[in-house]
């Protein structure tokens, strides 16, 4: 009795060790840290301020603006064209199941993209140096790419049509864009896909200093929100086409139009 | 007391307590007699084997796919795959001799820390490097293998009836860089196994035995990390870093082979073959091939 427990209790002992050094095997992958979106986020889904219609123009200036910025730096392309790109890297990565071996591939790990910026000088070349980039990273897991990337600009300078843009961070933040796109699965299509950007970046238009903080939610539809904060909490504005606003508040949803003349208000939550 | 020899002579029993070397001058001298070299004699020959000292005792035993060790006066241990030396009571180092021909380093310690009646047990550990810099010089980012085994052994033995339990892990570990036009970057993987193996060996005789050895995979785990840097156009650099894991790789998970073989011991040599079927296991690094196959089995070595 006495041999027979000690052996069971010997194979236990060793066979957890045995077991253990297998485990130690895996690789463990340190991924950076993501930005906290969540108090945005939440914004967006449920805003908390309400609309006086006594502050419209206030806000209709803020929603404009907003609107000036993207329009003349032509931001949402550029960084669209680093999100299209971090996709198709994912797709390439996904890619591996069935090649060669036939295994499924269960990832855990982070990209990190450097766009050099196209330049002022025609024709576009790629040179960091001279033209800056955008840096953005991305994170990924067994069920694929997280639902949050961030990145930041350095002196990236591209042209809009005459207009010289440059982007730069504001101090040494290393997370100055921050994008949440959802837990769409990695082979998404952007279009797709709703787009929730943060930006805190310092913007150079023709020479003209403008500070680039805010945030915007770009939908599957083309349509864009602005989230206006207010002294009680945020409002959201979507810009659709036809000048039309649609305002979601805390004390309701109201269509207005660019001068935020509204009708009466439907109840919050409705679109 | 005469007894027959493998070589089919009579020797007395005293004779078995002679030193080594007068036995093997009479050995050398019985073959010379005989007049032709049979394949027989050449065993006979070669296990210095005139004095029938079998190895199928209750001091000694088939060390491999058991818990037993080295016993008694025999500290050495030279084979086609194998070298050892006991370095002190019940634990014994070696090497495996055929990785070293492909530079591959290898040594594994074996340690007998149990006796418990009828039973034996051990735990064996073992380590194999390789580092292909040694083979193109393509300098410190070739791939270098790491492999280390973990072994629990126990041994059953009634009369002439032995059965031994074995729990086999082993881990290998890849480490290298990545070499492609579009994809730079370093690799790193892993793999890892579970094995059990069950050996039965009944004592025919004192030079004779028959060994039957089924050995299961009980799990293979993949596991890699990888960096590379991939340029899909001039302005554009994405550098990954990533780990993957799979426990069901290429469908052999649950490999297994029974192979029985006939084990000859001498007082010096001993001869094993046998011919069996399944998944071949590559000795020491025990890896498991995936097509399953007639697996002929040889070793032979001198313990001394």
């Amino acid at each position: 009795m006495f041999s027979s427990t000690v052996a069971l209790g010997s194979v236990a002992y060793l066979g957890a060790i045995v077991l253990g050094a297998l485990g130690c095997g895996t690789p463990h992958i340190d991924k950076p840290a993501a930005p906290d979106m969540a108090p945005l986020i939440a914004a967006y889904e449920a805003p908390d301020a309400a609309f006086d219609a006594g502050a419209s123009g206030e806000i209709a200036l803020a929603i404009a603006l907003i609107d000036e910025l993207l329009a003349r730096t032509a931001l949402r392309e550029q960084l669209v064209d680093v999100l299209a790109d971090i996709l198709s890297q994912a797709s390439d990565l996904s890619d591996l199941e069935g090649s060669g071996v036939d295994f499924t591939f269960e990832a855990d790990g982070y990209m990190r993209i450097t766009r050099v910026c196209a330049g002022w000088a025609l024709p576009a070349r790629p040179d960091r140096d001279a033209n800056g980039a955008l840096l953005v990273t991305a994170t990924f897991s067994q069920s694929g790419l997280d639902p949050l990337l961030w990145g930041a600009a350095e002196a990236c300078r591209y042209g809009v049509g005459e207009t010289q843009i440059e982007l730069d961070r504001v101090g040494a933040s290393a997370d100055a864009v921050r994008v949440y796109w959802g837990d769409a699965p990695s082979n998404q299509a952007l279009r797709d896909r709703t787009l929730l950007i943060d930006l805190n970046l310092a913007a150079t238009v023709d020479g003209e200093r403008l500070p680039l903080d805010f945030d915007f939610r770009s939908l599957v539809d083309g349509t864009l929100e602005y989230r206006i904060p207010r002294q009680d909490g945020s409002l959201i504005a979507r810009v659709g086409a036809g000048d039309v606003v649609t305002l979601r508040a805390r004390n309701g949803t109201f269509d207005c139009d660019r001068e935020l003349r509204c009708g009466d208000s439907r109840p919050a939550g409705d679109p | 007391m005469r007894r027959l020899t493998p070589c089919g002579g009579p020797v007395s029993a005293p004779a078995s307590r002679r030193g080594p070397r007068r036995r093997a001058q009479r050995a050398r001298g019985a073959s010379h007699r005989a007049g032709r070299l049979s394949a027989a004699t050449l065993l006979c020959a070669l296990g210095w084997s005139s004095a029938a000292s079998a190895y199928h005792t209750d001091d000694d035993h088939i060390t491999d796919d058991t818990a037993w060790t080295l016993k008694g006066p025999k500290n050495f241990r030279l084979g086609l795959y194998k070298a050892s030396a006991t370095i002190a009571d019940r634990v014994v180092v070696g090497t495996y001799i055929w990785p070293w021909l492909a530079r591959t380093a290898s040594a594994f310690a074996k340690w007998r820390f149990l006796s418990l009646g009828p039973t034996e047990w051990a735990v064996e550990g073992g380590l194999f490097h390789l580092d292909t810099a040694s083979f193109d010089g393509t300098g410190p980012n070739a791939p270098v293998f790491n492999i280390g085994t973990a072994t629990l052994s126990g041994t059953l033995e009634l009369g002439d009836h032995q059965i031994s339990n074995n729990l086999i892990g082993t881990a290998v570990r890849a480490k290298g860089e990545i070499d492609e036009d579009t994809l730079g970057g370093a690799g790193e993987g892993g793999l890892s196994n579970l094995q059990y193996v069950l050996a039965y060996q009944y004592r025919v005789s004192r030079s004779f035995a028959l060994v039957v050895t089924g050995r299961y995979q009980i799990l293979q785990v993949l596991a890699g990390q990888t960096s590379f840097t991939s340029r899909p156009d001039d302005y554009t650099s994405i550098e990954v870093v990533a780990a993957a894991s799979d426990d069901s790789i290429v469908n052999f998970r649950y490999a297994l082979s029974v192979i029985p073989a006939l084990a000859w011991s001498w007082e010096n040599f001993n001869l094993r073959l046998g011919v069996g079927y399944g998944n071949f296991n590559v000795p020491g690094i025990n890896f498991m091939i995936e097509q399953r196959t007639l697996i002929p089995e040889l070793d032979l070595y001198w313990t001394f």
